[in-house]
C-alpha cells in the first residue's frame, strides 16, 4: 500500500504527498519535539524533514525500508538544527515556561518538577546519546533498528543507552526519593 | 533507580500529536522554497538589465555631449542619432542575460577622404 503512495509521490503526485504526511507526521513531529524540548523548533525540523522528504523522495530506491529511511531524515534534521541553534534560546525558553506555570495542587507540581528535571537531564546529554534515547524511548524502535538508522552497531546503541541512563540517574538521584513518594 | 528512569523517559518522551498547521507550514516553505529558487535569478538580471539601459543611455549622452557621435556600421561618419528599441531578459543555455537593442539609422557610405573621419578613407 505504502510502496503505491511513495511511487505515487516520486512521479509528483500531490494527494499522494498530503496521505504520505498523514501517515507519517505525528511520529516526525513527535521525535524533533522529545529531541528539541520546544513545540516551536519542533515545528521548524518537522517542517524540514517533509520539504527534505519531499524533494528527495525520487532518491528513496527502496535499499532499505521507507521507515528507516524518513526516520534517518528527522535524525539528519535534529542534529542540523541543534548545530544551528543559537545556545541562549533554550535557556530563554526554559525562562518563559518558568514564568507562565501556573499554580496547582502539591504533586501535580512534584510530578511537573520531576519531568522538568528529567527534561533538563536529556537536554545535557550529548547529541548522540540524546537522539538515541529518543528513538528507543519516543518511537519504541529496537536496539537493531536504531543502528540502522543511526548508521552503527546494536552494541554501540545499548553502549550509549547505558550512558544516557547512568548520566540520567546521577542527574535525578536528589529526586529519587521525592519521585518513588509520589508513585507510592 | 534504573526502573524508575525508564518510567520516567517513557512519560517524558511519549509521542506526541503534530499541530495541524505543520501541513500549511510544509506547503508554505515548498512555495516559498522554489519562489526563491526561480524568481532571485530573474530578479537579479532584472536589475542587471536595467543598470545596463541606464549605463548605454549615459554614454550616449556623454558622446553626444563631447561631440562624438556613433558611427554606423558602413561608415565612420557619425549618425545623428542612436535609439534605444528593447531592453529584455532572455534565457540561453539555462543563463538567463540582458539583452538591448538599438537603432542606428543607416547612411551611404562616405566615398571621398573629405567625408570620411580623415584615418580609414582618406588612404
Amino acid at each position: 500500500m505504502e510502496g503505491k503512495v511513495i511511487s505515487a509521490c516520486q512521479r509528483g503526485d500531490r494527494e499522494a504527498f498530503r496521505q504520505l504526511f498523514e501517515t507519517h507526521k505525528d511520529r516526525v513531529y513527535s521525535i524533533a519535539l522529545r529531541f528539541a524540548g520546544n513545540p516551536n523548533t519542533a515545528m521548524d525540523i518537522a517542517q524540514e524533514t517533509f520539504l527534505k522528504l519531499f524533494s528527495s523522495i525520487r532518491d528513496f530506491r527502496g535499499d532499505s525500508s521507507f521507515d528507516t529511511w524518513i526516520y534517518r531524515l528527522v535524525v539528519n534534521s535534529c542534529l542540523d538544527h541543534r548545530r544551528k541553534a543559537w545556545r541562549l534560546l533554550p535557556l530563554a525558553g526554559e525562562f518563559l515556561a518558568t514564568l507562565t506555570t501556573s499554580g496547582g495542587k502539591l504533586d501535580d507540581l512534584l510530578r511537573e518538577e520531576a519531568g522538568g528535571r528529567l527534561r533538563d537531564a536529556i537536554d545535557q546529554l550529548p547529541d548522540s546519546l540524546r537522539i538515541t534515547v529518543v528513538l528507543r524511548y519516543t518511537q519504541g524502535l529496537s536496539y537493531e533498528e536504531i543502528a540502522e538508522v543511526l548508521g552503527c552497531s546494536p552494541g554501540t546503541v545499548a553502549s550509549r543507552l547505558n550512558r544516557a541512563h547512568r548520566a540520567l540517574e546521577r542527574t535525578l538521584s536528589p529526586w529519587a526519593n521525592e519521585l518513588r513518594a509520589g508513585y507510592a | 533507580m534504573r526502573d524508575l528512569v525508564d518510567y520516567e523517559l517513557e512519560q517524558e518522551l511519549a509521542p506526541a500529536h503534530a499541530p495541524d498547521e505543520l501541513w500549511d507550514r510544509v506547503c508554505g516553505g515548498d512555495t516559498q522554497f522554489r519562489a526563491r529558487r526561480t524568481h532571485r535569478p530573474w530578479a537579479a538580471t532584472a536589475v542587471l538589465t536595467l543598470l545596463t539601459v541606464i549605463a548605454f543611455q549615459v554614454t550616449l549622452n556623454h558622446a553626444g555631449a563631447t561631440g562624438h557621435r556613433i558611427a554606423d556600421a558602413d561608415s565612420c561618419q557619425p549618425s545623428d542619432s542612436a535609439a534605444l528599441t528593447a531592453a529584455r531578459v532572455v534565457r540561453a543555455n539555462h543563463a538567463r542575460i540582458a539583452s538591448i537593442g538599438f537603432d542606428l539609422p543607416q547612411r551611404p557610405a562616405a566615398a571621398s577622404g573629405e567625408d570620411g573621419c580623415g584615418r580609414c578613407h582618406a588612404l
